[in-house]
């Protein structure tokens, strides 16, 4: 996956901006089409080093004052760990865990939990940044008992999930939730802002964006959707 | 690199006629309209397939093949390599990164208007969803960033077309 050079981008002029104002003769009119090469035109590209901005910078601000009020952690940092291992191409779960055992007493089964759960948070968190600047619908807040904020991954201690975004047939853009669909992903009873259910696994593609299609799966969504 | 496809915007000779003057009023629908075509696409390759063959966990050691994959290994998502020895011993490497939660995107405006970059800076992304897509990863069912582009051209199409409607919509006021 090679992302184009920026000089690709400067000559193409690669942008919508561009494409909609100087290529007016190369507009077919009559259909209001705009006839483009590839989709390079409309300016999108790969950059395979581009980390999680938004998901580190709130493992930052947020995951040490979050895991204190849980009673979790009571030395070190882990939200600057947890901030560093997102930013940092290529670090795998292992460096992640061998990077939170000195703060977390060497307990093994800490650093696991406490690991993974925080990375699911705060890329959680970081998507929804993305989303409400998209303009996406956020999921409905949700109190845990401790914390009050947007529903969503992690679910539970360990929870691997994370979202997506689909459009719907009205052009209703919503959040879904992802699970990794493997025997692992949890069963066990969850409360949700749409009533318990049975753990994660029966969240898979479930609408979470607040509105009409909240707590949907995503095949009811889409039937309701295209029935008006 | 993706196909060729077509953007239809309903109302263009209008729009056309705005942006000549309104790239300020332009810019911040444009961007939402870029974040949305990402999300899309990220929504696409996001998903992943369900767990297969590669992914069960085992249980008894068997003899390995000459040649062919180890029956004795495995890949457990959100962890690694797994893998059980003669003894019956479960082992792992946790070289997991997380992959589908590591897409990621950046709107970013340049000179010439606005780049739309996804990102996931996993090291087996390329193998597993990029160009250079191993053949088990693709009959198992995941799909590659260039499919998911494909597959999103509706959504990208809509997007924009809906930033079009709502500068129109603006620039009558």
């Amino acid at each position: 996956m090679n992302p184009l050079s920026p000089e690709f981008w400067g000559a193409e002029r690669g942008t919508l901006l561009a494409v909609l104002l100087p290529a007016i003769e190369e507009i077919a009119i009559a259909g209001a089409n705009i006839g483009l090469d590839n989709l390079a035109q409309v300016g999108i590209t790969l950059d395979p080093e581009l980390t999680h901005a938004q998901a580190a910078r709130w493992a930052r601000e947020h995951t040490d004052a979050l895991l204190d009020r849980f009673n979790t952690v009571t030395q070190g940092s882990v939200g600057e760990i947890v901030q560093n291992w997102i930013a940092t191409p290529g670090a795998t779960r292992a460096d992640l865990e061998a990077r939170l055992l000195p703060i977390l007493n060497e307990n093994v089964a800490r650093a696991e939990s406490v690991g993974v759960t925080e990375v699911t948070r705060a890329m959680a968190q970081g998507e929804y940044q993305s989303y409400a600047e998209a303009g996406i619908a956020l999921p409905p807040m949700f109190s845990n008992g401790v914390d009050t904020a947007p529903f969503g991954p992690p679910a539970h201690p360990r929870c691997r999930c994370w979202t997506r975004v689909v459009r719907l047939p009205d052009n209703t853009w919503v959040t879904v939730w992802a699970t990794n669909r493997d025997e692992l992903v949890c069963q066990q009873k969850l409360k949700t802002p749409f009533g318990d259910v049975q753990g994660c696994k029966s969240l898979h593609n479930h609408v979470l964006s607040a509105g009409k299609y909240a707590g949907m799966t995503l095949t009811e969504a889409e039937r309701t959707a295209r029935n008006g | 690199m993706a196909d060729p496809f077509y953007i239809q915007i309903d109302g263009l000779d209008e729009l056309l006629d705005a942006l000549e003057t309104a790239a300020e009023q332009a810019q911040p629908l444009l961007e939402q309209a870029m974040a949305r075509s990402l999300a899309a696409i990220q929504g696409r390759v996001r998903e992943y397939p369900p767990a297969s063959e590669a992914n069960r966990p085992r249980t008894t050691y068997q003899t390995p093949p000459l040649r062919g994959r180890d029956p004795n290994r495995w890949y457990e998502r959100g962890y690694g390599t797994k893998w059980i020895t003669a003894d019956g011993k479960v082992r792992g490497k946790k070289v997991s990164r997380f992959l589908g939660r590591q897409w990621t995107q950046r709107v970013q405006v340049v000179d010439t208007g606005i780049v739309g970059i996804l990102g996931n800076s996993t090291p087996y992304a390329d193998e597993v969803q990029g160009r250079s897509q191993k053949a088990y990863h693709a009959r198992r069912g995941w799909i590659t960033l260039d499919t998911a582009i494909e597959q999103s051209t509706a959504d990208i199409e809509a997007a924009f077309a809906e930033a079009a409607d709502q500068l129109l919509a603006a620039l009558a006021d």
